[in-house]
C-alpha cells in the first residue's frame, strides 16, 4: 500500500512522505533488525527506529 | 567456610555489612562482576545510555566489527517465537576503522571493560582484525566470532569444523597478546571437541552458546519468514540447551567459560555459574528489558548476600550430582 501512495505521488510529481512498520527487537537501533531499503546503497540500510519511522518516499527502495 | 575466609573475600562497604565479592577472572582480565552484555544485544554500548550505567557492567561485548563495514542481511530480519526470537541481521557493522575512531571514545569515557568480538570470511580477517586491535588503548579483550562461514574454504562455517576452528584461534593468537576469548556455535554434535580445540589452540576463554539455527514459515504466503531464509535462534527457548552445552564444555576444558543463551534474571545467571560458568553474557533479555544486565548484576548481589556466600567464585561449578 505504502509502495502504492509512493508510485502515485511521484507520478503527480507530489512530496510524499511514508511510515513504515517493520519487525523491531529493541526499539533504539541495537539490534539493527528493522532494515529498511534505501535509494542510499551506499549507505547500506536504513533503520525504521532511528532514521524512520517516517521516511521520505523517494529515500526508500520500493522493489 | 571459615570467618577468615569470608573477611578474605568479602568487600566491607560503608556500614561495615559485608558485600559479595563477585569480581571474576577471565583470561588475564579482573572485572567487576561477571555480567556482560552478549555481541549484537548492546549496539556499541552507547545506545543503551539511557537505561543504565554502562561501566557498571563486567564487560561489554560490542557488536561483531570486520575489516571492512557490512551492510547486513536484507529485511525482514526478525521474527519472534515461542520463548524467542529468530534474527537473521547478517553481521552489519560499521568496521574496524569506524568503530575504533567514532565507538570506542565514548566507551572508554563511559568507563566500560571493551571486550571487541571479530568476525571475518576467512582466515587472514581475523589475523588481520587482531593486529588492527592490538596495541589500541581502550580494549581489553578480543572474542572471536567463528560461526561465520570461511568463504575461501567452500563456506562451511568456521565454527562447525573442529580443525578450522583450531586454525583461526591460531591465527588470532598469533596476532594479538591481547586476552582471547573463542565463542563457539552450538550447532555441533559435540561441543567437548570445539572447546578443546580452542583451548588447545591458545584460546584464553571460551564463550557459548551463539545462537541456535532455525527458521520460520508463513503459511499463507508459503515463504520463509526471514529474507535469509534461515536465522538464529535466541531467547528464553535456547537456555536449557545452553545450561547442557556450557556444564559438557566447562567439564572438558580448564580454561574459563563465560555462560549465554536466555539469561533473563539472576536466577537463570546463577544457573550457568553452578553448571561451571565464570560469567556469563546478557543477549536477547536487553531487547525486552534494557536493564536486564544492571537488574542481573544486583540480583546476583542479593543471591550471594542472602546465601551467605562470600564469593560467586565459591559457587562456580558447585553443581550437585
Amino acid at each position: 500500500m505504502m509502495a502504492a501512495v509512493a508510485a502515485y505521488c511521484r507520478q503527480r510529481q507530489w512530496p510524499c512522505q511514508v511510515s513504515l512498520e517493520t519487525m523491531m527487537a529493541c526499539g533504539f537501533a541495537a539490534c539493527l533488525g528493522c532494515a529498511v531499503k534505501t535509494q542510499r546503497q551506499k549507505t547500506g540500510y536504513l533503520h525504521a527506529c532511528q532514521d524512520g519511522p517516517v521516511f521520505a518516499a523517494e529515500e526508500i527502495s520500493w522493489d | 567456610m571459615t570467618q577468615k575466609a569470608r573477611e578474605e573475600t568479602a568487600v566491607s562497604n560503608d556500614s561495615g555489612q559485608q558485600t559479595p565479592d563477585l569480581r571474576v577472572k577471565i583470561a588475564g582480565l579482573t572485572l567487576a562482576n561477571p555480567v556482560l552484555s552478549a555481541s549484537g544485544t548492546f549496539g556499541y554500548g552507547r545506545e543503551f545510555a539511557d537505561y543504565l550505567e554502562v561501566g557498571r557492567l563486567g564487560a561489554v561485548v560490542v557488536k561483531g566489527i570486520s575489516r571492512h563495514p557490512r551492510p547486513g542481511n536484507p529485511p525482514p530480519r526478525i521474527v519472534e517465537t515461542s520463548c524467542g526470537m529468530l534474527n537473521a541481521i547478517g553481521l552489519e557493522n560499521v568496521g574496524v576503522e569506524q568503530f575504533l575512531s567514532g565507538k570506542l571514545p565514548w566507551l572508554q569515557q563511559a568507563g566500560a571493560t571493551v571486550v571487541v568480538n571479530i568476525l571475518g570470511d576467512c582466515l587472514e580477517d581475523y589475523r588481520e582484525l587482531a593486529r588492527r586491535l592490538e596495541g589500541e588503548s581502550g580494549i581489553s579483550a578480543i572474542e572471536v566470532n567463528i560461526s561465520c562461514p570461511n568463504v575461501k574454504a567452500g563456506g562451511v562455517a568456521f565454527g562447525t569444523d573442529p580443525a578450522m576452528a583450531g586454525r583461526v584461534t591460531a591465527a588470532v593468537r598469533e596476532a594479538t597478546d591481547l586476552p582471547l576469548i573463542v565463542k563457539l556455535s552450538p550447532n555441533v554434535s559435540d561441543i567437548t571437541v570445539m572447546a578443546r580445540a580452542a583451548a588447545e589452540h591458545g584460546a584464553d576463554a571460551i564463550s557459548l552458546i551463539n545462537t541456535l539455527t532455525g527458521m520460520a514459515i508463513d503459511l499463507e504466503s508459503r515463504r520463509p519468514k526471514l529474507a535469509n531464509v534461515v536465522g538464529g535462534l535466541s531467547g528464553p527457548a535456547i537456555k536449557p540447551v545452553a545450561l547442557r552445552l556450557v556444564w559438557q564444555a566447562a567439564a572438558s576444558v580448564k580454561i574459563p567459560v563465560i555462560g549465554i543463551g536466555g539469561i533473563m534474571n539472576a536466577t537463570d545467571a546463577l544457573e550457568f555459574i553452578v553448571a561451571g560458568a565464570s560469567a556469563i553474557q546478557v543477549g536477547t533479555a536487553n531487547f525486552i528489558n534494557p536493564q536486564a544486565t544492571s537488574e542481573i548484576i544486583t540480583g546476583i548481589r542479593e543471591y550471594l548476600s542472602k546465601r551467605q556466600i562470600g564469593s560467586l567464585e565459591q559457587l562456580r561449578g558447585s553443581l550437585r550430582l
